[in-house]
C-alpha cells in the first residue's frame, strides 16, 4: 500500500511537469537522501526521456538504497549513451566491486580484446561522424588534384588509404550496430538467482547460482523464462522477473 | 546341618516381602524450620534408589541423603532395613506436599505415600521476630547501567555463627561486591522497639544490563543458632562450663526476594553512546609533546567518576595518519571505601609517528547518560597537539623531500549530475544536424569541380545568348518608335534582330544570305514573307507602292518578328 502511493504520487506530478522541473524536483530528493523518492521521479523521466546524467542519477539512487543490481542497470544504460562519461564509468567500477560474483571472462587473443576494448569506447555516432569526416578529406583531395595542387602519385597514395579507412569504419560500425541492436543483455536484480537447465521451476534442475548485480546475455525468451549465458559462457534458464533488460 | 541353617536364614529373607515407607520427623513448621525427610525400605538387600526431583518444587534440599543400615536377629529371623534421609526447607509457607517418590530396588519400583506439610507463616520478621535477613535496596526503579545498591543485613535476638552464605544470584546484572568478604560483625539496633543485634552480612553494586521487569533471587544463610540449655548446671554454675555444653541448632534463613523495574532511557541515546551511565568526567594527555620521528609516545586517557565503569568502552579514536597506533591497554582503579562504583578508567596508547610535521589528536569524546539530571551528556577531552621532529638523517632526508599522496579515507560513489540536460526522447534517438552537414559538405565538395569547370566554359557565350534571347524585345521596342525613313530604318532593325539571333557575325546582310541562313529553321513560307518584306524595305523606297505600305510597315514587320521568333 505504501508502495503504491509511492508510485502513484510522482505519477500525477509526471503528467504535469517538464521533465526538467521533474529532474530537479528528483534531484532535490536525493540530496536530502529521500532516495526512494527519486527513484521514482528518475523513472518516471526515463519513461519518456533519455540521457546519460539521468541514468547516473538513477543509480546513485539506487546504489544508495542497497539495490545494485538496480543501481548497475542504470549505470549500463547510461554508458550506452555515453560510453566515455567518467562519473558513470567511475561509480560503475566501484559498484561492480561490490558484487558477489566474479565471473571470468576466456582469454581471448590480445587484438581481439584491444578491439572490443576501443569499440566499448565507441557510440555509432562517433562512428558515424568519422566516416563523415574520411569523406571530408577525400573531397578536399578531389578539389585539391582537381586545381593540380597535389600530384597524381600523392593523390592516389591519399586516395588509397582513405578509402581503406571508410571500409573498415563501415565494418567497424556494421559490427557495432549488431552489437547494440541485436545483442540483448540484463542485469540480475532479484538478491540470489536459481539459474535452471531448463524453463521450468523445479527443486533438481537448478545448475548454478548468481547473484545481484552480474551482468547477463539474453540469448532467447519463452513465456516468463530468459535463457542466459554468462560472460564465461555458462548457459541456463532464468525467470523474467528477476533480471532486468539492459 | 549348615546347609540347613543356611536355607532356613535365605528362606525367611526371600519370604518376606520387601516394603518401603516415607516419614517425616515432624509436619507442622515455620518457614524458616527444617524437616527431616526419611524413606526406609525393609528387607531388601539392595541400596534404594529414589527419584528426588518431585520434591525440590516446594522445598529446598539442604542436605542429604544420608544412608544408614539396620540389620536385626529376632529369635533367628533377620531384618534388615536400609533408609536415607534428607533436611529440607520449605520454600514457601502454606499446606505444601511432599509428592509420592518411586523407589526402585533392583527390579522391583516401588511408590511411597505422599505427606502433608503445614508451613506456617511464621518466617515473617514479625512474627518469628527472633533472626530474619532484611533486604534494602536503594531504589526500585533504575535506568538501564544505572547503580543498584542492595544491602543483606541479618537481624537476631539469639547468639549465633554463620556457617554458610549462598549468595543470590542475579539474572540480568553485573554484580560487584562491596566490603562482601569480610566476616560480618554484630552491632546493638533497634527495631520496633525491640532490641536486635544486626550484621551486614553482603552489599552489592548491581548494574542492570537489560531492560525489564527484573528479579534478584533470595539470600540464603545456613546459621548455627546456640539453643539455652536445657539442661540445668549441675552443682554449680559456672559460665565457663556452661559454654561447654551448649548446644547449637543449624538454622536456615532466607531474605525475600526483590523486585526491581529496569526502565528504558527516556530519550533514545545518541549514536555514540557506548552504555556509560553515571557522572564522569574525561582528560587525555601525552606524556611528551615532542618527539622524535619513529619514538614512541604514549596518550593516556583517563576517564573518572561513578558509575557503570565495567560496562562501557570508549569510543575510537580518530589517529592521525602516517601515527601506527598499537591497541590500548585498559586498567581500572575502583575507589573502595564508597558504596557508589567510583573510578577511573585508564587507557593508553602507544604512538609511533611515522613522518615529522605537527599532529593533533581531535579531542576525545564520551556520551554517558547522566543519572542526575537524567539527560544524555557529551564531554570531551582537550586537543592533544604532538610536534614531530626529523630523526636520524636519513629519514629525514627521505621525508623532506617526498610528496605526500593525497590520503584516501574512503570511498564513494561520484555526487549526481544536477543541471538539466538536453533530453532525447526515448526511442527516437536522432543523427544529430551537424553529422549530415559534414555528409552533404563533403558530397558537395566532389560535385564542385565539374560545376566550376561548366560554369566558366559557359561564361564566354552568354552574352550573346543574352542578346539573342532579348533581340525580339529589342526589336519591337525600336519598331515603335516613329522615323523619317522607315523603310531603312525597319531594314536594319530586321537585320539587327536575326544577327543576334542566329548569332551572325555581321550586320550587313542581304535578302540572300538571309534566306540560306533560315533554310531548315523555319518553314519556307514564313521565309518568303521575311524576304519579300526585307526586298520591300530596299526597293521600297523608290518603288511605286511605297506610299501605301509606309504607314503599315513598322507594324507589319513587328507582326512578323513575332511570328518568326515563336518558330525560331
Amino acid at each position: 500500500m505504501k508502495l503504491l502511493k509511492l508510485s502513484i504520487l510522482p505519477l500525477t506530478f509526471a503528467l504535469s511537469q517538464s521533465p526538467d522541473s521533474l529532474y530537479q524536483l528528483g534531484n532535490n530528493y536525493y540530496v536530502n537522501e529521500k532516495y526512494d523518492q527519486a527513484i521514482n521521479i528518475y523513472e518516471e523521466i526515463s519513461s519518456r526521456f533519455e540521457h546519460e546524467d539521468l541514468y547516473l542519477n538513477l543509480g546513485n539512487s539506487y546504489y544508495k538504497v542497497g539495490a545494485l543490481g538496480n543501481a548497475i542497470w542504470s549505470y549500463e544504460k547510461g554508458q550506452l549513451l555515453s560510453p566515455r562519461n567518467n562519473d558513470i564509468n567511475y561509480n560503475l567500477n566501484f559498484v561492480r566491486n561490490q558484487i558477489r560474483d566474479r565471473i571470468i571472462p576466456p582469454d581471448n587473443f590480445f587484438l581481439i580484446s584491444f578491439y572490443r576494448a576501443i569499440i566499448e569506447k565507441l557510440t555509432l555516432l562517433d562512428l558515424l561522424a568519422t566516416s563523415g569526416l574520411i569523406f571530408f578529406i577525400l573531397g578536399i583531395v578531389f578539389i585539391a588534384k582537381d586545381f593540380d595542387f597535389l600530384s597524381n602519385r600523392i593523390t592516389s597514395l591519399i586516395n588509397t588509404i582513405l578509402l581503406f579507412l571508410i571500409i573498415s569504419n563501415g565494418i567497424i560500425m556494421l559490427d557495432k550496430y549488431w552489437d547494440v541492436f541485436d545483442k540483448k543483455s540484463g542485469v540480475v536484480i532479484s538478491v540470489e538467482s536459481n539459474v535452471r537447465s531448463s524453463p521450468i521451476n523445479r527443486g533438481e534442475n537448478i545448475v548454478f547460482l548468481i547473484h545481484e548485480g552480474t551482468k547477463i546475455e539474453i540469448i532467447t525468451e519463452e513465456s516468463g523464462w530468459y535463457e542466459i549465458v554468462l560472460l564465461d559462457g555458462k548457459k541456463g534458464w532464468i525467470p523474467m522477473n528477476e533480471v532486468r533488460t539492459i | 546341618m549348615y546347609k540347613l541353617i543356611f536355607i532356613l536364614i535365605f528362606s525367611s529373607i526371600l519370604f518376606a516381602q520387601p516394603t518401603v515407607s516415607a516419614t517425616v520427623d515432624i509436619n507442622r513448621i515455620s518457614q524458616s524450620e527444617t524437616i527431616g525427610f526419611k524413606i526406609l525400605a525393609t528387607n531388601v538387600d539392595a541400596t534404594p534408589n529414589v527419584d528426588v526431583s518431585p520434591i525440590k518444587k516446594n522445598f529446598k534440599i539442604v542436605s542429604g541423603p544420608a544412608q544408614q543400615t539396620n540389620i536385626q536377629w529376632i529369635n533367628g529371623a533377620m531384618t534388615s532395613s536400609r533408609s536415607l534421609s534428607w533436611t529440607l526447607l520449605p520454600k514457601r509457607a502454606g499446606k505444601l506436599n511432599i509428592p509420592s517418590l518411586s523407589v526402585k530396588m533392583g527390579k522391583n519400583t516401588f511408590m511411597t505415600k505422599p505427606i502433608g506439610i503445614t508451613v506456617t507463616k511464621g518466617a515473617g520478621r514479625g512474627d518469628m521476630a527472633n533472626l530474619f535477613i532484611e533486604v534494602i535496596p536503594d531504589k526500585r526503579k533504575i535506568y538501564l547501567g544505572e547503580q543498584l545498591t542492595v544491602t543483606y543485613r541479618l537481624y537476631t535476638k539469639l547468639n549465633l555463627s554463620i556457617e554458610d552464605i549462598e549468595y543470590p544470584k542475579s539474572v540480568g546484572f553485573w554484580n560487584e561486591d562491596l566490603r562482601g568478604s569480610q566476616t560480618p560483625r554484630f552491632k546493638d539496633t533497634q527495631m520496633n522497639g525491640v532490641s536486635y543485634k544486626v550484621a551486614t552480612l553482603y552489599k552489592a553494586a548491581m548494574f542492570p544490563t537489560q531492560t525489564g521487569k527484573m528479579m534478584i533471587a533470595p539470600m540464603t544463610a545456613i546459621c548455627n543458632v546456640e539453643k539455652s540449655s536445657r539442661r540445668r548446671p549441675r552443682g554449680f554454675a559456672d559460665p565457663f562450663f556452661n559454654s561447654m555444653f551448649r548446644e547449637s541448632q543449624r538454622q536456615f534463613i532466607q531474605s525475600d526476594s526483590l523486585n526491581i523495574d529496569v526502565i528504558p532511557y527516556p530519550n533514545t541515546p545518541p549514536n555514540d553512546f557506548t552504555g556509560a551511565v553515571g557522572q564522569f568526567s574525561i582528560d587525555s594527555w601525552v606524556d611528551t609533546n615532542n618527539v622524535k620521528v619513529n619514538e614512541a609516545v604514549t596518550l593516556h586517557v583517563k576517564i573518572s567518576g561513578t558509575g557503570n565503569i565495567y560496562n562501557f568502552n570508549i569510543n575510537p579514536i580518530n589517529f592521525p595518519q602516517n601515527m601506527e597506533v598499537f591497541p590500548p591497554t585498559s586498567t581500572i582503579k575502583r575507589d573502595e571505601f564508597r558504596d557508589e562504583i567510583t573510578g577511573e578508567l585508564n587507557f593508553e596508547y602507544i604512538l609511533i609517528p611515522r613522518m615529522e610535521g605537527q599532529f593533533r589528536i581531535s579531542p576525545i569524546t564520551l556520551t554517558f547518560f547522566d543519572t542526575s539530571s537524567d539527560r544524555f551528556k557529551t564531554i570531551r577531552s582537550k586537543t592533544t597537539d604532538i610536534i614531530v621532529t626529523p630523526g636520524s638523517a636519513s629519514e629525514s632526508i627521505v621525508s623532506n623531500f617526498s610528496r605526500e599522496n593525497v590520503t584516501i579515507l574512503g570511498e564513494d560513489i561520484r555526487f549526481i549530475n544536477t543541471k538539466n540536460p538536453k533530453w532525447y526522447k526515448r526511442g527516437n534517438q536522432t543523427i544529430p544536424i551537424w553529422v549530415w552537414g559534414v555528409y552533404f559538405f563533403s558530397f558537395s565538395m566532389f560535385i564542385f569541380p565539374s560545376v566550376y569547370h561548366r560554369v566558366k566554359h559557359q561564361r564566354i557565350s552568354t552574352v550573346d545568348i543574352r542578346e539573342a534571347n532579348n533581340a525580339l524585345r529589342l526589336s519591337l521596342k525600336m519598331l515603335k518608335q516613329e522615323n523619317n525613313d522607315p523603310f531603312s530604318f525597319t531594314a536594319s532593325v530586321i537585320y539587327q534582330y536575326f544577327k543576334s539571333k542566329l548569332f551572325l557575325s555581321s550586320i550587313n546582310l542581304d535578302p540572300m544570305t538571309l534566306d540560306s541562313q533560315l533554310k531548315h529553321k523555319i518553314d519556307p513560307e514564313l521565309i518568303s514573307e521575311v524576304i519579300s518584306l526585307v526586298k520591300l524595305c530596299d526597293s521600297g523606297r523608290y518603288g511605286p507602292k511605297a506610299e501605301q505600305s509606309m504607314n503599315s510597315l513598322q507594324f507589319d514587320a513587328s507582326e512578323l518578328l513575332k511570328e518568326v521568333d515563336k518558330a525560331l
